[in-house]
């Protein structure tokens, strides 16, 4: 195995994160579990990535990111849906979510099979996450609370979650283009956004902890 | 590292500045979010404050509206107690009476049975017989003016219990009288040189009325001593029209039934309505135009400080509005004043 | 003698004819009762007042006792009868009105007979 700085980078923010996240498992509010399920499962994910490779032997991983984009949606649609207590988004957010796997199946029969990237779908839950992080924004800013802003655990994980997938739709678009192209992205490109999902990464466990060590803002009312 | 053999000048460039443009943005945007919140938190610390402004504030009203309603029951309990008052001496008076008939009669009894015993002894049946009629007619105005007090007794204690508010099938006349009588006596009690003409008119059609009777006694008892009280401080200002003869004060309680036509308009009753009509005048200084609109309002009053609370009208006027009646007055300055309840049937 | 009682009880008669059975049988004294005192002046009038003595309650509907006591005390005094008052009324001011007006005595009910019966024959 080879990682370079920008897997080990990558990986040690993911493992300290979920660590963090499972650590303070019991004392956050119930969208806060959800993040903290869902980075688990991304390292079960990347782990699993790594066994096909290194493993089994095969020659990319992609089938992995294939199956997990949508169920990583999923995960979001509940935890947003957690902050966003409004019925109306029950609906349209799962409907989304249905969407966006159906997306998924078509993609891969029709345009990026198994063996490629399924960079579509990424770009398409990009696009979908920066939408849901500023519906929650929009939140956030209706129903004021007393204490600092940037105290919030809220407020960490969905400027997270914006910042993060407008670069990613930058990213995966740029790698898109390039393959359209029949060329290739740089590979700084691919580093640039290890490193910003490793800080992603970090920002969820910076949330957790806010969120673990005051009461919420985001008032949960059912834990 | 870095392989920059790969890297494309031109991807970069775009790559970087369209990057730089995204931070930018992202940046900007969460700066105006955090200002933007920063404003709203401070209103909504606003909206907070005053909200629980507001809440303190709501809580001392319905702290001062409890304490204002228990002074005001604590008033209408003084105005029922005065007007017991004022009852308690005429009924004293009326108490008296049987009373001393219970105690004279049974003395005369005693010194007709030490008689009795005398004409046993000498054997004379037809005295003995005489003595013992009288002893038991004598018996029989002992119970009846016992009965009598016993019957006063109940009636004050009605008028002093609180209200029950219970409806009962009530003789109007007879309810008027019984209130005419005691205040008189009330009013005579405190004022001996208290003299008045009483007339009545009974219209003895008038069937059971469904009434609360302490209140509606109390009605008559409050208009009554209000009339009284005109009368006796009107002689200086009041002229009979004739002039020179002499001022007679004069009350009169009149009780009218009256029978509505059938078909008011728009009424859909297939019986005509009953109503009892109960007038209390005097031949007092009347009421002057300008106080006439609040003579029922509660605390106004005529009477200097301290002799009156005011609130007599205006509970008497709740209590007839409560059962359905109305009290209203007719005047004219100089010459008398009227109340006339009416009381549905 | 001749006695008027003016009292607005009417058992006030039964009463007194009881309790002076023996008087009245005997012809000692002789009663007459009026319920009011426009009754009494009535009867003043109308006998000339052979009454000699007139026992009055105070507090009756119409003209009271102390209006009566007056009018008999003005009118009549050739001789003046004597008039007692009677009355449930035993406070200061009423027995100084009635003294004032020139009542010769004052009692108070509840009517002691037997002290009633000394102050007649105290008059006898």
């Amino acid at each position: 195995m080879n990682f370079d700085f920008y897997d080990i980078f990558y990986y040690s923010c993911l493992l300290i994160s979920a660590a963090i996240g499972l650590a303070c498992l019991n004392k956050v509010e119930r969208g806060f579990k959800w993040l903290a399920i869902l980075m688990v499962l991304t390292v079960v994910s990347e782990l699993i990535a790594k066994y096909l490779v290194y493993g089994l032997e095969k020659q990319d991983n992609n089938i992995v990111y294939h199956f997990f984009t949508p169920v990583e949606y999923a995960f979001y649609v509940i935890i947003f849906l957690q902050f966003l207590e409004d019925k109306k988004w029950h609906w349209r957010l799962w409907l989304s979510a249905i969407a966006l796997f159906l997306f998924e199946i078509l993609n891969t029969m029709y345009i990026q099979p198994l063996n490629v990237t399924s960079t579509n779908v990424i770009i398409a839950e990009s696009v979908l996450l920066v939408f849901l992080s500023l519906v929650l924004f929009l939140k956030i800013r209706e129903t004021p609370s007393q204490r600092i802003l940037l105290r919030e655990g809220v407020f960490w994980f969905n400027s997270a979650v914006l910042c993060y997938y407008a670069f990613s739709i930058l990213v995966w678009g740029f790698h898109n283009m390039k393959v359209y192209n029949l060329d290739n992205a740089p590979q700084i490109i691919y580093d640039i956004n290890m490193i910003l999902s490793g800080l992603l990464y970090l920002s969820f466990s910076i949330a957790i902890v806010f969120n673990a060590l005051s009461k919420p803002l985001m008032r949960n009312t059912h834990d | 590292m870095i392989n920059l053999a790969s890297l494309n000048s031109s991807d970069v460039i775009v790559f970087t500045l369209a990057g730089m443009l995204i931070i930018i943005l992202l940046f900007g945007f969460i700066m105006y979010f955090l200002f933007t919140y920063r404003h709203k938190q401070r209103d909504f610390n606003l909206l907070q404050i005053q909200k629980d402004e507001i809440g303190t504030q709501k809580q001392l009203l319905e702290k001062t509206l409890i304490d204002l309603k228990s002074a005001q029951a604590q008033l209408i309990q003084s105005e029922k107690l005065a007007s017991l008052g004022q009852l308690t001496a005429g009924i004293a008076h009326e108490i008296q009476n049987p009373l001393n008939f219970v105690n004279n009669f049974s003395e005369v009894n005693k010194e007709l049975i030490d008689e009795m015993q005398v004409a046993i002894d000498t054997g004379n049946i037809s005295d003995i017989k005489a003595i013992s009629n009288d002893i038991k007619e004598n018996q029989e105005k002992i119970n009846q003016h016992g009965k009598r007090a016993d019957a006063i007794v109940k009636g004050m204690l009605q008028h002093s219990r609180t209200s029950t508010g219970v409806y009962e099938p009530t003789d109007i006349n007879a309810l008027a009288d019984e209130f005419l009588r005691l205040a008189y006596h009330g009013l005579r009690a405190k004022d001996k040189s208290f003299n008045v003409i009483m007339k009545t008119d009974f219209d003895k059609s008038i069937g059971k009325v469904n009434i609360i009777p302490q209140d509606i006694g109390r009605v008559f008892l409050n208009l009554i001593t209000n009339a009284f009280y005109a009368v006796s401080s009107a002689p200086s200002t009041s002229k009979s029209p004739k002039g020179d003869l002499p001022y007679v004060p004069t009350v009169s309680i009149t009780t009218k039934l009256i029978k509505s036509p059938l078909g008011d308009l728009g009424a859909k009753r297939s019986t005509g309505t009953e109503t009892v009509e109960i007038s209390i005048r005097d031949n007092g200084s009347g009421i002057p135009k300008d106080i006439l609109d609040k003579i029922f309002q509660p605390f106004f009053t005529t009477k200097p400080t301290g002799q009156g609370t005011g609130l007599g009208l205006s509970l008497s006027y709740d209590i007839i509005k409560a059962h359905g009646g109305e009290l209203k007055v007719e005047t004219k300055e100089g010459e008398y004043a009227e109340f006339i309840i009416t009381l549905p049937v | 003698m001749n006695i008027l009682v003016v009292d607005d009880e009417k058992d006030v008669q039964i009463l007194f004819e009881q309790r002076f059975r023996k008087e009245i049988k005997c012809g000692e004294i002789k009663f007459a009762f009026a319920f009011s005192g426009e009754e009494a002046l009535q009867y003043l009038n109308d006998y000339n007042h052979g009454a000699v003595l007139i026992l009055s309650d105070i507090n009756m509907p119409g003209m009271s006792g102390l209006e009566l006591l007056r009018h008999i005390k003005e009118k009549y005094n050739a001789p003046p009868p004597l008039v007692m008052m009677i009355t449930a009324y035993g406070d200061a001011e009423n027995y100084n009105t009635a003294m004032r007006l020139g009542a010769d005595d004052f009692l108070t009910k509840p009517v002691e007979f037997n002290i009633l019966k000394e102050k007649l024959k105290a008059i006898q």
